[in-house]
Formats: structure tokens, sequence, C-alpha cells
């Protein structure tokens, strides 16, 4: 597996979430965590915004809310046969 | 734990899809919280009136994602954050080919002499791109 690769999370993780189970949202959550940080403080250096004027913890939880709901939106059907489409 | 039932192939797809999926729901959110948070700071700062609707539209604009695509002489510039993610990965040649086709507005045979290529080629280069766009697209949503 390259290093590319090993970022991802498992597949195993990714079926349970969207499958709902409780456990694997939050470790999906949590992987993503670090990518959020850096999010908002990119987005916060671009606008020149000072971070300590923005309520961090608040933005994450927020954008959390928006990640669970749209874990249960994501078609893993539509993209196994879209990858099955474009190999045929 | 049930154990995937998807080939190996399809695993790695749905990983990637999947990660890519989830980082543009947290982009989008933040972006459009701190959007928020910064209408709110400004309302709140006594800004005059006449001058809150301009600042905010400056501050979007700030961060307003944009990329530029050189290909040759031209330089083709996209806002729209999805399209870019998908133009990016697309492999050089069939995105530069593209992109003069569609944004351009260069037909195939001026694309031939501008990057030297074979009618055939940028024929189908241009296929390639369309059908790599169009699928991602539907991938994504």
């Amino acid at each position: 597996m390259d290093k590319e690769n090993e970022e991802l999370l498992p597949i195993q993780l990714i079926i349970d979430a969207i499958d709902g189970d409780e456990k694997a949202i939050v470790s999906v959550l949590e992987n993503y965590d670090v990518f959020m940080d850096k999010v908002v403080e990119k987005v916060a250096n671009n606008m020149q915004i000072d971070l300590k004027l923005l309520s961090r913890e608040d933005i994450k939880q927020e954008t959390k809310e928006e990640v669970m709901k749209g874990i249960r939106k994501f078609d893993i059907k539509r993209v196994v046969k879209k990858d099955g489409m474009q190999d045929g | 734990m049930k154990k995937s039932s998807y080939e190996p192939e399809s695993e790695q797809t749905i990983q990637h899809v999947f990660d890519a999926y989830i980082k543009r729901i947290v982009k989008r959110k933040i972006t459009n919280l701190i959007v928020q948070i910064i209408k709110h700071r400004q309302y709140f700062d006594s800004v005059p009136y006449d001058d809150v609707g301009e600042y905010m539209t400056l501050s979007e604009e700030k961060y307003e994602i944009t990329k530029i695509f050189k290909v040759g002489a031209e330089e083709i510039v996209l806002r729209d954050e999805d399209l870019i993610d998908i133009l990016l990965t697309l492999r050089t040649s069939e995105r530069n080919v593209l992109l003069l086709n569609v944004c351009a507005n260069r037909s195939l045979k001026e694309i031939t002499q501008e990057l030297n290529l074979t009618y055939e080629t940028v024929r189908t280069y241009k296929k390639r791109a369309l059908r790599e766009v169009r699928g991602k697209m539907e991938c994504y949503g």
C-alpha cells in the first residue's frame, strides 16, 4: 500500500459508518478532526481573520453535524457501479 | 463487524471517493461558517450601514476559490471548486485539450497546432477527459 492510501480510512469503517453504526461515525469524525483544524486555520488565514476571534470548537462542532448528515447520504453503490463502468 | 464484500479495486475507489466527499463537506461548511462570522462581526463592529454590504462582498470574494490553468500561452481561470478538483485528477494532456476546447473556444484543429498533436489524438483526449469529468461529477453528486 502506498503512502497516500495509508491515510485513507479502512473500508470496513466507511461501510459501518454509512450503515449508521454510531461508533464508526464517531471514529470517522475523529479521523477528520485534524483536517478540520487545518481547514479552519487555512480559511481564517485566507480571510485575514485572527484565529483567537473564532470559536474553533463551535465551528468544529457544527461541521461535525454536517459531516454526520453527509455520511448518511453517501451512496456507496453508485461509486462501485461507476467504478465498474469505467473498468468496462 | 461485517466483512466487506467489495472487490479490492472497488474498495480503494470507495475509500478515495469517501475521503474527497467528507473533505468537501468539511471545507464548505467551515468556509460558510467563517463567512457568517465575518458578516456578524462587521455588523457588530458598527461599520456604517452603507459600507457593510460592500465589505461583506469583499470578504467573500477574498476567499473565492480560483485556479489558473496555464495551457501554452493561454491562462484559463476557473472558479468552480468541484470542477477544479476533478480537472486536477485528469492527465495533463487531456486536461489541456479540454480546457482549450471548452474554455478557450479553440477548435480541435487549432489545438493540434498549439499542442503539436495529431487530430486523432486531440479528439481521443477530449473524449476521455469529458467522460472522466462527467463520471466524476455524477459520483460526487
